[in-house]
């Protein structure tokens, strides 16, 4: 075999893609040839760098970004809106403080100011308020029904949780925006 | 994935379905599948700075073009086609043209045999830098060369998946992969110290 020759079949060698009965030529060939010994060398160095990814490595934290990018925001919120965002944190705020504050009052007064502001909305407001107000009149009976030294403990608690309860939903919307 | 340590297409498949219907589990896995060899590829071909957030913006893209992804060719070409077009209009932003293809050229037999009669030839190429001389050559390949020799090689791409990521037919392919790795092959005998004088020349640039 010329040496020649045997540069073909070293590249073919290096790609897996020789036959065997080429491969046992050329092994031998290679046995009394330090010139093409030299050339297997030089090229599986060279297919070596070519096989050899780049040094840099990519953060860690590459996928999660990858992520946030094409899920900006949980799917049950949609993607990110300035105005719709801000309105939506405010007013879960503000009726988490109201609650906060002045607890059942403030349903009481909201059914009492739409039947005297807008005749046309009673039925409507009324059967809301009257809900609400129903609600947390029964919930007041029930709590002033009970004797005890536990019973001032026990409307305590149980106005707190409401309350915290709706607070910490509007604070949650607040978050929400504040991260966006 | 398979034996080789690469994802299958089965396994892609699977997880582009879970995608369109919102699940971002299924987005990150995909993600970290495909994030190296899209990292190698775009690096390749727009430079190092540019490359991670070029990867990024792939991903973004692909997951926006899921509903158009019908499965006619695997996951894999079709983000590497993703990739390859991104590159190049991020070559075409900086004002650099995207080399035409040619596929015709270099018929030219340049092949050199090393010097004979150096029986330390081999510890000198052991020792020596060769690696790096030839990832150096790879910089200066045009740009369409160096895509199909990062997607064989580095890539582990099948032929016919260059041809149906680089749109040009297979046997294109294989003629030029072969020939630039003769090429730098080639390069590399003549930019090294045991080439004798004789087969020096300018490198291809």
């Amino acid at each position: 075999m010329r040496c020649r020759e045997a540069m073909d079949r070293i590249g073919r060698g290096l790609d897996g893609s020789l036959p065997p009965d080429h491969a046992r030529e050329l092994e031998r060939h290679l046995s009394g040839c330090p010139r093409c010994r030299a050339e297997r060398l030089l090229q599986a160095r060279m297919l070596e760098a070519l096989r050899t990814p780049p040094p840099e490595r990519l953060p860690a934290d590459f996928t999660e970004r990858a992520v946030r990018s094409v899920f900006t925001a949980s799917p049950h919120r949609g993607r990110f809106s300035l105005g719709r965002d801000l309105v939506r944190a405010l007013v879960f705020s503000a009726a988490a403080v109201s609650l906060l504050v002045v607890g059942p009052e403030v349903v009481r007064s909201c059914g009492a100011l739409v039947s005297s502001a807008w005749p046309t909305a009673v039925e409507f407001a009324a059967f809301f308020a009257q809900g609400a107000g129903v609600f947390f009149e029964s919930l007041d009976d029930l709590i002033r029904a009970l004797d005890g030294p536990g019973a001032t403990l026990l409307r305590s608690v149980l106005i707190a949780l409401i309350s915290a309860g709706v607070a910490v939903w509007g604070f949650r919307e607040a978050c929400g925006f504040l991260r966006e | 994935m398979n034996e080789t340590g690469l994802p299958t297409r089965d396994d892609d498949e699977e997880l582009v379905r879970r995608c369109r219907s919102g699940d971002a589990a299924a987005f990150a896995a995909l993600v970290d599948r495909h994030k190296h060899g899209i990292y190698w590829l775009v690096a390749r071909t727009v430079g190092r700075e540019e490359a991670e957030d070029l990867a990024q913006e792939v991903f973004v893209r692909a997951y926006q073009a899921f509903p158009r992804f019908r499965g006619e060719s695997s996951f894999r070409t079709w983000i590497f086609k993703i990739a390859r077009n991104l590159s190049l209009s991020e070559l075409r932003r900086r004002g650099r043209r995207p080399d035409p293809v040619s596929w015709e050229e270099e018929v030219e037999e340049q092949f050199r045999l090393l010097p004979e009669a150096r029986p330390d030839l081999e510890e000198e190429i052991e020792r020596g830098d060769t690696a790096e001389r030839a990832r150096a050559l790879l910089e200066r390949l045009p740009d369409s060369h160096r895509t199909a020799i990062t997607l064989f090689y580095l890539n582990q791409l099948k032929y016919e998946e260059i041809s149906a990521v680089m749109e040009v037919p297979l046997g294109t392919v294989k003629t030029l992969i072969h020939r630039r790795r003769a090429r730098l092959r080639d390069l590399l005998v003549a930019e090294t110290d045991f080439a004798p004088p004789r087969a020096r020349r300018e490198p291809e640039g």
